[in-house]
């Protein structure tokens, strides 16, 4: 037997256990505690402003409390994922600088916490980024502007941003995909959850059938096409007597669900610091709406060893199953997957 | 999202004709009070008095037209927001306080980091559901 070559480092983000952290059935230290009692890590990435209170000025005794416990419990940090708030004010966006400060906070205090890269997200520009850079070298933080479904690595503002990072060859300046911007459908879930709450069949399928006719169209390529999509979907949940919740929705089909082709990611790998193993719900040991067979391809043939966090996404609707074995799943199927590419998932720290 | 935890269980409260509910967030993460917007709170499809609403967070009780501006102030994920305001004579009248009622919350939140396009994201939710009125604590 071929010896295996070392794969991706294995993680979870606390994101996949919202709902019951939300529900204040776990601190964040219980939280913690739990998924490092199932071996969920060891990587460990945290969105400070869901796990965080004060976030980004926790203080000194919450950054000490935090790096022991990480330290205790064996967990590798990967990702902090920060919040790019241009609409913060009602008045107005924030100036270009006021983003620059306001994201300087979040990724000096991801250096204070340990963690090697922050998320970042689309609404911040090529410029703002490269205005960080000088930021992300003196603190040591990877930036990584997470490739979201409805954006897509062929997305024009996507290649905007590659084309920057390779100019700037910085090593600092880079992606995060999330597979969710290459999904198959419509997690099958999310349809129950219809079901369950009464929506009917007729309802159900006029969305099934949208979702394919915007998958044949392809992701979309500018805010006008998912502006209009969004207005589709609204429309069809309006019609059907929904319109008070037709936003969720909207939200849901278009905003969660991705068209691009698993293959995309092939052309940002050498720029990939760190990853969203998004995913909406494990069915008989697979997971449907995310093409894992076909998205790893890219991780393989990449020779990618940075870490993977399972990002569990179907605790927006799902109430009936454990995100806990939800997580589980997931990372037992990317471990078969590799390992039948011929990658061991490292799962010690 | 997760609309189905906005209304916070045995919550509802009705001191005086100050009628009150524990609201939780619809969202994953902290927002800035700048975010909160067209808070509705109606009991057995009775609407309190708008200019009475009330929104208690982080020990203060706003009113919604001072929320706007609080873009450095934060609705933490794990807090509940108290939603407060005043019903008439006549309908505090009508409640039984033995009785179910029908409780209806609303409330928008503008998502700071989506640009929707023509603005930032705001996004309404609201849950309906049924409870007794609670002893005050």
């Amino acid at each position: 037997m071929t010896e295996l070559k070392q794969g991706h480092l294995q993680g979870a983000t606390l994101y996949s256990y919202t709902r019951v952290f939300h529900q204040r059935q776990y601190t964040l230290e219980e939280l913690m505690r739990e998924v490092a009692r199932r071996g969920q890590g060891p990587g460990l990435e945290v969105i400070g402003f869901q796990s965080i209170r004060n976030f980004p000025n926790p203080g000194d005794e919450f950054i000490g409390k935090f790096k022991d416990l990480v330290a205790e419990l064996g967990f590798i940090p990967t990702s902090l994922a920060v919040n790019a708030d241009l609409g913060l004010r009602r008045d107005r966006l924030l100036t270009e600088d006021e983003m620059i400060d306001y994201m300087a906070a979040q990724i000096k205090l991801a250096a204070k916490l340990g963690f090697p890269v922050a998320r970042c997200q689309i609404s911040m520009t090529p410029d703002v980024m490269e205005k960080l850079l000088p930021t992300a070298e003196k603190y040591n933080v990877k930036l990584g502007i997470e490739v979201h479904s409805h954006h897509s690595p062929r997305h024009p503002e996507m290649k905007a941003h590659q084309e920057r990072y390779e100019k700037l060859n910085s090593g600092y300046l880079g992606f995060v995909p999330d597979f969710g911007a290459t999904t198959v459908g419509m997690p099958p879930s999310l349809i129950e959850k219809y079901r369950k709450t009464g929506v009917p069949e007729e309802m159900i399928q006029e969305l099934l059938d949208l979702w394919q006719v915007h998958h044949a169209e392809g992701a979309p390529k500018d805010g006008r096409t998912q502006g209009m999509r969004m207005g589709q979907v609204a429309g069809i949940a309006g019609k059907y007597g929904f319109g008070e919740t037709a936003i969720d929705y909207a939200i849901n089909h278009c905003g969660l669900f991705g068209h691009a082709d698993p293959s995309e990611w092939a052309d940002i790998m050498h720029l990939v610091w760190h990853t969203h193993g998004k995913f909406f719900g494990m069915v008989d040991g697979d997971e449907p709406t995310t093409p894992l067979v076909d998205i790893l391809k890219c991780y393989a043939d990449a020779g990618y060893t940075g870490s993977i966090s399972s990002e569990y996404e179907g605790f927006h609707w799902n109430d009936w199953t454990s995100p806990f074995d939800e997580v589980d799943g997931h990372q037992k199927r990317i471990r078969e997957i590799m390992k039948n590419y011929g990658y061991e998932v490292r799962t010690k720290a | 999202m997760m609309r189905d935890l906005i209304i916070e269980k045995d919550s509802l409260r009705l001191e005086g004709n100050t009628l009150s509910v524990g609201v939780r967030m619809p969202w994953y993460r902290a927002l800035p009070l700048s975010s909160v917007c067209d808070l509705v709170l109606d009991i057995d499809g009775m609407e309190i008095d708008k200019s009475s609403t009330r929104w208690l967070i982080n020990g203060t009780n706003y009113r919604e037209d001072e929320l706007p501006p609080l873009f450095s102030e934060w609705w933490f994920v794990t807090d509940t927001a108290i939603l407060s305001g005043t019903l008439t004579d006549e309908q505090v009248a009508k409640l039984d306080l033995s009785d179910e009622h029908k409780i209806h919350v609303g409330l928008g939140i503008y998502i700071p980091y989506i640009d929707a396009g023509a603005g930032t994201l705001l996004v309404h939710e609201g849950f309906r559901t049924t409870m007794k009125i609670g002893q005050a604590a």
